[in-house]
């Protein structure tokens, strides 16, 4: 009960005061508010400028001593997120979570992540190689060929 | 929606004349629950949550959640001076958010406005005017300023506006009971006393807090955290029953309840008004269901199966009558073509084939079989009605019924997204340059070591050198 007082809270709060890094962000329905969805912008100036990306986030009971389950849906080259299956290697959503962070927040955390990648503990190796070999070229036009084809477009 | 008028934010000044009052609120709240502080305590790094919050915390990585520093429970101390600023604001809440909010509607309807669309500059503009009709000498030139000088005004008549105050006695009146009872007090107790219509709860509950000493009250003697490895399951479940709860379940579980009511019971013991055993357990009892028991310890997975489950088969239960009736309909057709050429004996089958649930085929084959019954479809619609009950049934196990049809497309999209991903060309084909990296080093093992992706990037924990990646570009092997 306190975790969905908490969302309610969490979900009033950015509806009052948006997250410019999201376009939207709520509970997939009125009954459902352990699972939420948001899509997110790229970052201007960065390979990921103009991308939509929807993400998935489960939010667990004891929320929030354990920390959501986020996950692309769509799409997205980036070193430390699983190319397959969305899964996003970011601290903050393991080890280091705490309970201040709101959902907004963490999104933000994950919205931060895409121009500081950590090629040196990859979920998509590939990309990482490239970075590592300082091909930044070829990684950045890799980086803006799938986010420009795998685009959220969906509503 | 409706949902979240009821929930009381800090967000909730920021469209009235006092938006300056959002991060005042803010800071009375917990970082944790997001709730004004209840029973505050501080911790030895000097941050501040309530006391059942910051308990759980510990309970769960024994870190401040601020700072991250280690830290335990047995050092928490109360901050009382901030339990006084939150009873305080508490009680001005409810009237100075009236007045801000009414100030910024009257102010509204000069300029035939709706209220909640307004802006902070019409706000200051109008109320600068009408500050100039007061105090003549003010100038239009602070007309900036006026944002400052008009949050002072709501506080000013704050006092004077609220009309149940009774500074000299420090008590008021409940407004709903008329009950007399500390300032500090009533905005908890007006919480109860909306729940139900009549004076009666408030009366009840304004005579139960003097006579509380009598009570068998908790006593103060906070329960020590056990070592759960050093005891077996029966001292365990003794523990639990010795201690008047529940003690079933798994061993598990029966630790995560003992966990939850030292928790209760501890931050109740540092409470200024602590609450009787029974409320406890009444917590404790809600925790059960919706954490406890209820809940399993993968809640996610649990959560995605319920979800599926219920919403499809409620919200779809429309299309899948339809469907079943359309099928059932064209199958008839068919079977009355082949019931000319054929006998019956095959009807038989054709009709029991196509019936997904195989334990009802002889309830619908049985209709047909009877020659007097001239048309098969008769017997489809017992079968169709059949099926509407399972449905129905089906549905009844639903806990939530979903008057909407939105959820509906939502959780297929969810399972249909990563399968067609999968099918996709994975991105090893992009990268073809480089294959002896990606196969030498396979992400296995990576992935467990990984999540020490530290925002401030400043040092990592597991880091390669260079040398064996301009290795591989040679083609030597290292793994």
């Amino acid at each position: 009960m306190a975790s969905t007082k908490r969302l309610l809270k969490e979900l009033q709060d950015y509806q009052r005061d948006p997250n410019d890094a999201l376009t939207e962000l709520g509970p997939v329905s009125d009954d459902e508010l352990m699972h939420w969805t948001a899509v997110m912008k790229g970052v201007n100036g960065s390979p990921y400028e103009g991308g939509r990306w929807k993400l998935d986030i489960r939010v667990p009971s004891n929320y929030p001593l354990a920390p959501p389950e986020i996950k692309f849906i769509n799409r997205i080259c980036h070193p430390n997120v699983n190319f397959k299956t969305g899964e996003i290697c970011l601290d903050l959503l393991k080890n280091n979570w705490s309970a201040i962070y709101t959902l907004s927040a963490t999104l933000t955390a994950v919205h931060q992540l895409l121009t500081s990648a950590e090629p040196d503990s990859p979920l998509n190796i590939d990309i990482a190689a490239l970075f590592r070999q300082g091909d930044i070229v070829g990684a950045e036009a890799l980086i803006r060929f799938y986010t420009e084809s795998e685009r959220w477009e969906g509503r | 929606m409706s949902k979240l008028h009821a929930v009381e934010d800090p967000t909730d000044w920021l469209n009235t004349s006092l938006s300056c009052f959002e991060p005042l609120e803010a800071a009375l709240r917990c970082q944790v629950c997001k709730e004004f502080y209840d029973t505050p305590m501080i911790t030895t790094c000097s941050h501040t949550f309530c006391s059942l919050c910051i308990r759980r915390c510990f309970n769960s990585d024994g870190k401040c959640p601020t700072c991250r520093t280690s830290d335990q429970a047995d050092k928490l101390r109360r901050n009382w001076v901030v339990q006084e600023l939150v009873d305080t604001f508490k009680a001005a809440r409810p009237a100075a958010l009236k007045l801000a909010q009414t100030k910024a509607g009257s102010e509204d309807d000069e300029a035939e406005r709706p209220k909640r669309k307004r802006k902070l500059e019409d706000t200051d503009i109008e109320e600068d005017s009408f500050e100039d009709t007061r105090r003549p000498r003010r100038t239009r030139r602070s007309r900036s300023v006026a944002h400052g000088t008009s949050q002072e005004e709501p506080i000013e008549l704050d006092d004077s506006g609220d009309g149940d105050y009774d500074p000299e006695e420090g008590t008021t009146l409940c407004p709903i009971c008329k009950s007399r009872m500390k300032v500090g007090l009533v905005y908890a107790h007006l919480d109860l006393c909306d729940g139900k219509p009549v004076n009666n709860n408030g009366a009840t509950r304004a005579r139960t807090q003097p006579s509380k000493p009598k009570e068998p009250l908790p006593p103060a003697a906070r329960l020590p955290q056990l070592n759960y490895s050093l005891l077996k399951d029966n001292a365990l479940k003794k523990k639990l029953q010795d201690l008047g709860i529940a003690a079933h379940g798994s061993r598990a579980l029966i630790i995560r309840r003992h966990t939850e009511w030292v928790n209760l019971w501890n931050s109740n013991c540092d409470s200024s008004r602590p609450r009787t055993k029974r409320e406890l357990l009444r917590e404790l009892d809600s925790w059960e269901r919706s954490q406890g028991a209820g809940a399993s310890t993968v809640p996610s997975a649990v959560m995605k199966k319920d979800f599926d489950g219920e919403g499809w088969a409620a919200s779809n239960k429309d299309q899948f009558d339809e469907l079943i009736a359309n099928a059932r309909r064209n199958r008839a057709r068919k079977e009355a073509k082949t019931e000319e050429r054929e006998e019956k004996p095959n009807e038989d089958q054709i009709d029991s084939m196509p019936t997904h649930q195989p334990e009802q085929a002889p309830s619908i084959s049985t209709p047909v079989r009877h020659d007097e019954i001239p048309n098969p479809y008769e017997g489809n619609e017992k079968a169709l009605s059949i099926v509407r009950e399972k449905v129905d049934e089906a549905n009844s196990h639903g806990r939530r019924l979903r008057s909407s049809g939105q959820p509906i497309p939502a959780p297929p999209r969810d399972e249909e997204r990563p399968g067609s991903i999968n099918e996709g060309p994975p991105l090893d084909e992009e990268v073809d340059a480089n294959p002896p990296i990606s196969s030498q080093q396979p992400s296995s093992q990576f992935v467990p070591i990984s999540p020490n992706v530290d925002m401030s990037r400043k040092a990592h924990m597991f880091r390669l050198p260079e040398d064996p990646i301009i290795d591989t570009d040679g083609g030597t092997s290292v793994s």
